[in-house]
């Protein structure tokens, strides 16, 4: 299999001018994104899970290092990583039409060619019928399809999740995650899903990364072993629960840690 | 509250404001304060004359040129120093000086400049009104939710189309904040600089009836004035409010 992303040794510092003070946001991370897999970042707030994908879509550099989108160093945002970020950042004087075909239409893709294709996408995210909504008008869900809709009109090789249902309901998290596997079927692109929630995690992902904090950095490395097509019902399945076993035990040792060094 | 409650109250509010000015020309004489229906006469008559309507008009012509050019070059640059930091250190403390320079304290200053004609005026409303709206943009111009920039710089988007399709919608409701702000600022810069030195407008009007002592023009001034401001005020607000509802303009 080739691999999509790789991160070699990656450490990233933070440096505070005005307190001279540095935070180790990552510390030695390597892994690799494969093609049509999809990786989870599992880890408490401030582990550098952000940062991670950060570095991967080319917001910022690493300060030691690599970061490669399919062998090439990566220098900038690109639009075959599609973003999809925690407070969906949909651009609200927009119509839901006109958010989805932003892309194309940086691209100088003329109205009459964008707007079919941009209601295609509308459809496929299950929002026909809302196409001149302005965002401020839908509800949490619906925003975090848009945005997702916004990346997917790309046809992106990878796409860059950060914790993106965390801010809706349980009910609307679980359809969301369901929608999403159902969507992944069909598009059958990698993807990077940052979470920190545990079920969220082996329920999307093929591989899990645990990470801990000070430094960030990755501890864990777990399989998922359920199949595809993944489906809510598994949650309770044996091969689940074993899982989520397995993580709880990695998650507790690390904050024993850090609960032991008074952090 | 409803709003007929509301209508009701400001109604009431008028009402009782004017007969408070009716009571009082029982107790002061014409000349110092004309009533309420000896106002409204020598409104309708300097009207019949087109004498009012003419100042009116040279006063707004004045005040909408001069805050229309001060809009265009403020939320430019603005926009310009929000941005690049380089350009904000640098000019900051120039902003800083001249915003104590009240804008009429230059009327005099600006008459030698541009001359005694229009030049003059719309120069010194232009003046008022950059500030303003400089300050304002450049506000927005630097709070643009990061996030914003990134996720179109990653949907694709060059440097210029961040600029106009992300980082100028983000400063718009900011922007409007700094236009109505400068517009009332224009409207009492120009009425003073119209008192000191113009043949012309509202300001005018005032001045050239305190020296002959004709109060009832006066009076006719001032109650322009307020519901000239009043009309110009609202209109820029709905007028904003309905071109920018998806903005979030407040
Ligand atoms: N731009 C930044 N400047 C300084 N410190 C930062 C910056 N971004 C992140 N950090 C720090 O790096 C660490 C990791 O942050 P982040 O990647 O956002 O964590 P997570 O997403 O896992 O919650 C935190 O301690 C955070 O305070
Ligand atoms: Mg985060």
């Amino acid at each position: 299999m080739t691999e999509k992303v790789r991160l070699e040794r990656v450490t990233k510092i933070f440096e505070d001018a005005r307190q001279a003070r540095e935070t180790v946001a990552l510390k030695d991370v390597s892994f690799g994104i494969e093609d049509r897999e999809t990786v989870a970042l599992l880890g408490p707030s401030g582990c550098g899970k952000t940062t991670i994908l950060n570095i991967i879509a080319g917001f910022i550099l690493p300060t030691e290092g690599e970061a490669l989108i399919e062998g090439r160093p990566i220098t900038k945002p690109g639009p075959e990583r599609g973003v999809v970020f925690q407070e969906h950042f949909l651009f609200h004087w927009l119509t839901v039409e006109d958010n989805i075909a932003f892309a194309l239409k940086v691209r100088g893709v003329s109205r009459r060619e964008f707007l079919p294709r941009a209601h295609e996408f509308v459809k496929r995210v299950g929002l026909t019928g809302f196409e001149r909504h302005y965002p401020d008008e839908l509800s949490g869900g619906m925003r975090q399809r848009v945005s997702i809709a916004r990346v997917l009109i790309n046809n992106p090789e990878i796409l860059l999740m950060d914790e993106p249902f965390a801010a809706l309901d349980a009910q609307t998290r679980l359809l969301m995650q369901e929608w999403l596997l159902k969507l992944w079927e069909e598009h059958q692109m990698s993807m990077l899903f940052i979470t920190h929630d545990v079920d969220e995690a082996i329920l999307m992902a093929d591989r899990i990364f645990i990470m801990g904090v000070q430094p960030g950095r990755i501890i864990q490395e777990l399989k998922v072993p359920l199949p595809r097509p993944r489906a809510r019902t598994m949650l309770t399945s044996p091969a689940f629960m074993e899982t989520k076993a397995g993580c709880l035990d990695l998650i507790a040792k690390e904050s024993a840690k850090i609960f032991e060094q008074g952090g | 509250m409803r709003i007929g409650g509301v209508f009701a109250i400001y109604t009431l509010s008028v009402a009782i404001f004017l007969v408070a000015w009716w009571g009082f020309t029982f107790v002061f004489p014409p000349i110092f304060l004309p009533s309420p229906l000896t106002t409204m006469r020598k409104a309708v008559e300097i009207t019949r004359t087109g004498e009012l309507p003419w100042n009116i008009v040279m006063s707004l012509f004045r005040v909408l040129s001069g805050w229309a050019l001060g809009a265009v070059v403020g939320s430019f640059l603005g926009v310009v120093m929000g941005r690049l930091p380089w350009v904000r250190a640098l000019a900051l403390p120039v902003l800083e000086y001249f915003r104590f320079v009240p804008p009429v304290t230059l009327v005099t200053l600006f008459i030698i400049w541009f001359g005694f004609g229009e030049e003059s005026k719309i120069v010194l409303i232009f003046y008022t009104a950059v500030f303003i709206v400089v300050v304002n943009t450049m506000a927005g111009a630097a709070s643009v939710r990061e996030g914003a920039i990134r996720a179109a710089r990653s949907l694709g988007a060059t440097g210029t189309q961040v600029l106009f399709r992300v980082v100028v919608p983000e400063t718009v409701p900011y922007m409007v904040t700094g236009l109505q702000l400068a517009l009332s600022n224009a409207f009492m810069t120009i009425v003073a600089a119209e008192m000191l030195a113009a043949k012309s407008g509202v300001g005018f009007m005032i001045w050239d009836a305190q020296i002959y002592t004709k109060t009832e023009r006066m009076f006719v001034a001032f109650v322009t004035l307020s519901l000239m401001g009043f009309c110009l005020d609202r209109s820029v607000h709905a007028l904003s409010r309905r071109m920018f509802v998806h903005y979030r303009v407040v």
